[in-house]
């Protein structure tokens, strides 16, 4: 405790830096939340609580059809998008970790680059090959989910490897050694140590295609294929109702819902130290 | 004048396979000539005159697959082919359901239902986000429409080209001789209203508060002026974020200063490049927003003046009004000559299955109470209807005084001009100016 | 078939969809840039280097070379991007020192508000700050209150009282630190983190002062992360449009994204959008081999 000999050295103005950082990054979005329980239509002025904006008869979340179209259409590319890229991506870890001789490399190599490409270079260059070489699938939800699948894969792929590396081989080999057949050994010993890991990159994958935005707008077609995070782009620039706020909150309370869900499964299969590994990760 | 009879359109297929073969020609003249005009856009300029025979004639500007790009003084009579004919007379309505595509919220859910009602059948909706993604969508053959909304003059000649249209039976639509404007009964881009029947016009003009703007607007000389004169709203003033609209006001302004006619679809590279330097001089003066958020920041007060659609003020005095703000702080001043006015039409999709049930559908919005009410309840753009009138409108308190102008006149739109498709070398013109301006 | 395949195979579907969908829609981008557009102003890549059209690639690298409006964007997006990088690792730098080093029991919950960003909606974030900075928002109010807005319409960084939001380079420069800095932090503290504590003990004892023992030991062990937390933030931050749209929509806040977005989403001359994306990319390229090449020995490093 060297720093309570000394009060104004380092690391107490470094305490009240970390603070006022957190508090500052956070508080905005706290008190967004906040207005969307206003009892008024102001984004600005506290006019009273109220529910209205979430369950009220006019222009609410859960009666406005345009705010629960975005809300809908939002968690059903979520739902495929995990449906597509966990598999993809947990078979692509497995077969690149243990993959011998040439290629392996260059495969890794192109698995990490939709990590580091900003995505508005990936969002023209998918618009334009939807546009050139698919027309038939064209602009719209298959678009969309095959955008986010191709940015998200790679994150599964990262995690999943992760844990591969620390589990080691041990197991596959004892059970190879009990004669275990290869696809029990996959099947029944490898997958299920993978779990954690598996359900981790899903909840991931999840909460990435929720809070996408540039790539989902892109590829959208029409008004029915409009995410929550384009609609906020759309109405902050105009003068929104707290219906804005409220269906902002709700995404990310599923968002986190689905993190939080995610975090108990893995810290109950794996226990406390690799859950650190996965905040971690979750860089 | 020509006629796509006289000059069958290439479809795009066809054009892309002559495009392909034109491209290689080129790069290939293009390494001997030492690299020149390797920006020329494929099939440019392919069906005229060439070589020093060009110089004999003025260029006119074409469109796609070489048709004539309509114009007032070169008004378009679309042939009716064999393959495509309307439907036959007195035909009974199918059952439906009717598929529309359209903008989204640009039509009146009631007055949808009516229909429905109407003919005991079903409307299904789906929307577009721009006319270029509707354009390609139709063209893709992979969904069948019945009536398609919200696509206007500067489309049409990309609607026929790609063949998407399917030619009206006018004994479907009496309420077209009956209501609507004399002016839009016959326009130029479509003679006879051979494909197409109008749906709403609006102006491009000035909104602004007038408890926030000091200026009386309306009585200047150039009224246009005023954005180059709001060092006073710095921050709070707003351009429309569409690089034809956009442009086309200094246009507007230099011409109404010297007393002539602009051409608002030029394609005088000098013309436009002005066009954008006097843009770029605003945002000095105002530092001024590019949005079309005007139906919502002019209301709230973010803007205080805004280059608008005439619509967009109706439907902010409508809905977006906060608590103790009346809608007469808002203000609309529209040119009533040689300025922006626009139209946007209704038309019937070639591969409709519902062709009879589609037209009692333009007929059902071409009806005087159907319209008067998708405007004032709804979309607040003004139908070319002979009935609506700023007066009347004015009298019932729908509409305060201010916003006069907002609804669209006869004269006004005789006397403006249409934003119309460019040949691509004048799109890229446009495209060029406004990218220098949006570059601040 | 050997076990060797069998792997292979398994990878097979994940490289299959990264080669179609990332490879090629690449390629698309390559094509169309050193394509033509047909009379419908559509474009019409070349897929055959052979046909390569550079035509437009040249106008818009004459325009760069003649100081027109692409050089200007992208002066002011390099300028941007500086700024809110330097700006962030001021900021970041201690929280993450502090993150790794001193917060002791509090180090869960610290984390925690470390990450927790990243799970809430950039855009939500942003219309966060749109609401506390609107003219009579509470953000304007407390500014107001605590003198800050004086000190922005001192330096001339703030045109008008209250007017945070009518189109001003610091706002947007503001906004792209609170947006990014989250992708900053984690990085640097995990570098933070990683260095042995006995190392800076050593220096102590060899008689350095607290100062010189940071700067000789700690700052330079945690380079890697600085490098690899700025390549992570630059990136997107290059590649961003929606930030200046949001909180100013003024031209004279437009980055080459704004740009890139006008081009090709919004108007009607794809080719050139594919151009300037093409030409971002390559000059990303460059800042992407390097990011991957420090990961992949962190990666070793971790392995060993």
């Amino acid at each position: 405790m060297s720093w309570l000999r000394n009060p104004w050295g380092r690391p107490r103005v470094l305490g009240l830096m970390t603070v006022l950082y957190i508090l500052w990054s956070v508080t905005p979005v706290a008190i967004a939340i906040l207005f969307a329980f206003n009892n008024g239509r102001s984004r600005t002025t506290w006019q009273g609580f109220s529910f209205k904006w979430f369950t009220g008869s006019v222009g609410s979340v859960f009666h406005d059809p345009a705010l629960q179209g975005a809300l809908k259409h939002t968690l059903l590319l979520a739902a495929i998008c995990v449906a597509l890229a966990t598999p993809l991506g947990v078979s692509l870890a497995l077969g690149l970790q243990r993959w011998r001789g040439r290629g392996g490399g260059t495969v890794n190599t192109l698995m990490l680059f939709p990590l580091v490409t900003p995505e508005i270079v990936m969002g023209v260059a998918l618009l334009l090959l939807f546009l050139r070489v698919f027309p038939g699938i064209g602009l719209g939800t298959e678009a969309q989910v095959i955008g986010q699948v191709t940015f998200t894969l790679s994150y599964v792929v990262v995690m999943v490897r992760a844990r591969l590396v620390s589990i080691g081989r041990e197991y596959e080999e004892a059970a190879a050694d009990l004669g275990a057949p290869p696809r029990d050994q996959l099947f029944r010993v490898l997958l299920p140590l993978l779990a954690p890991a598996i359900i981790a990159s899903a909840a991931i994958t999840f909460a990435l295609s929720i809070d996408d935005f540039v790539v989902t707008q892109y590829l959208s077609s029409d008004a029915s294929t409009t995410t929550v995070s384009m609609l906020l782009y759309s109405s902050a620039r105009g003068a929104p109702t707290p219906a804005l706020n409220a269906i902002a909150t709700v995404a990310l309370l599923i968002t986190l819902a689905t993190l939080a869900l995610a975090f108990l499964v893995y810290r109950r299969f794996a226990g406390g130290r690799d859950a650190t590994a996965v905040a971690a990760l979750e860089v | 004048m020509g006629h796509p009879r006289d000059r069958p359109g290439f479809t795009r297929r066809q054009l892309l396979h002559r495009a392909a073969g034109t491209a290689v020609g080129l790069t290939g003249a293009g390494l001997v000539a030492g690299c020149e005009n390797t920006t020329t856009p494929i099939g440019a300029g392919g069906g005229g005159p060439s070589g020093a025979a060009a110089q004999l004639v003025v260029a006119k500007p074409t469109g796609p697959g070489g048709l004539p790009l309509p114009r007032p003084d070169n008004a378009v009579t679309w042939a009716i082919t064999d393959q495509n004919k309307p439907i036959l007379d007195g035909r009974p309505a199918e059952r439906g359901p009717l598929r529309l595509y359209n903008y989204a919220d640009y039509v009146d859910p009631i007055v949808v239902k009516r229909f429905e009602k109407k003919f005991h059948t079903s409307v299904q909706i789906a929307t577009y986000n721009s006319a270029d993604e509707a354009i390609a969508k139709l063209a893709s053959g992979a969904v069948a429409f019945d009536v398609i909304i919200g696509l206007s003059a500067s489309n049409i000649v990309n609607l026929i080209a790609q063949r998407v249209l399917q030619p009206l039976n006018h004994s479907y639509l009496s309420n077209l001789s009956k209501n609507i404007w004399p002016e839009l009964q016959d326009p130029f881009y479509d003679r006879g209203s051979r494909y197409t029947v109008p749906y709403v016009v609006w102006l491009d003009g000035i909104g602004w508060r007038n408890d926030k703007v000091r200026e009386d607007i309306a009585a200047m000389d150039v009224p246009w002026d005023i954005f180059w004169h709001s060092q006073a709203y710095r921050g709070r003033v707003g351009l429309l974020d569409d690089k034809r609209d956009a442009l086309s006001m200094p246009m507007q302004r230099i011409a109404m200063r010297n007393g002539v006619r602009p051409d608002l679809n030029t394609e005088d590279p000098v013309v436009v490049a002005t066009a954008g330097q006097q843009l770029s001089q605003l945002s000095r003066i105002c530092n001024i927003k590019v949005t079309i958020t005007d139906y919502q920041t002019l209301p709230e007060g973010k803007t205080v003046l805004h280059h608008s659609w005439s619509g967009d003020l109706l439907s902010g005095a409508f809905y977006y009004m906060p608590k103790g703000v009346k809608p007469d702080v808002l203000s609309f001043w529209g040119p009533p000559r040689n300025g922006v006015v626009q139209n946007d039409f209704l038309c019937i999709g070639r591969s409709s299955k519902s062709p009879v049930l589609a037209h009692h559908f333009l007929e059902h919005l071409l009806d005087q109470k159907n319209a008067y009410d998708n405007m004032v309840n709804f979309v607040g753009y003004t139908p070319p209807q002979n009935a609506i009138d700023a007066k009347a409108l004015i009298k019932k308190g729908l509409i305060p005084k201010s916003l006069t102008d907002a609804v669209v006149r006869p004269d006004q739109f005789a006397a403006n001009q249409e934003l119309l498709q460019l040949s691509v070398g004048g799109e890229r013109l446009w495209d060029d100016a406004w990218s220098k301006f949006k570059a601040g | 078939m050997s076990s060797r395949w069998t792997w292979r195979l398994v990878a097979l579907p994940g490289v299959a969809w990264l080669s179609v969908f990332f490879l090629v829609s690449f390629y698309a981008v390559v094509s169309v840039a050193l394509g033509n557009q047909d009379t419908l102003s559509q474009p019409v890549p070349f897929w055959n280097p052979l046909d390569w059209n550079v035509g437009y690639l040249g106008s818009v690298l004459s325009n760069i070379w003649h100081g027109g409006q692409f050089l200007t964007v992208f002066v002011r997006t390099v300028a941007f991007v500086a700024l809110a990088l330097g700006l962030s690792l001021l900021i970041g730098y201690p929280v993450a020192y502090f993150a790794a080093r001193h917060a002791g029991k509090w180090r869960g919950l610290v984390l925690l508000g470390l990450i927790l960003p990243f799970w809430i909606n950039y855009l939500m974030r942003m219309l966060a700050w749109i609401n506390l900075l609107s003219a009579d928002g509470w953000g304007t109010r407390v500014l107001h209150d605590l003198g800050i807005e004086r000190v922005f319409l001192a330096l001339g960084l703030l045109s008008s009282r209250g007017g945070w939001l009518d189109g001003q380079s610091s706002t947007v420069v503001l906004a792209l630190v609170y947006g990014y800095i989250p992708f900053l932090i984690l990085p640097l503290y995990a570098a933070l983190d990683r260095i042995d504590e006995r190392q800076i003990e050593a220096a102590r004892d060899l008689g350095a002062s607290r100062f010189s023992a940071f700067r000789r030991v700690t700052l330079p062990l945690s380079v890697p992360g600085i490098l690899a937390g700025t390549v992570l933030v630059a990136l997107p931050m290059f590649g961003d449009y929606y930030t200046p749209d949001l909180v100013s929509a003024s031209t004279s806040t437009n980055m080459i994204g704004n740009q890139i977005d006008q081009f090709t989403r919004q108007g009607s001359e794809k080719v050139s959008g594919a151009v300037l994306t093409l030409l971002l990319a390559l000059v990303l390229l460059g800042l992407m081999f390097y990011y991957l090449r420090t990961t992949r020995r962190a990666g070793a490093e971790a392995a060993e």
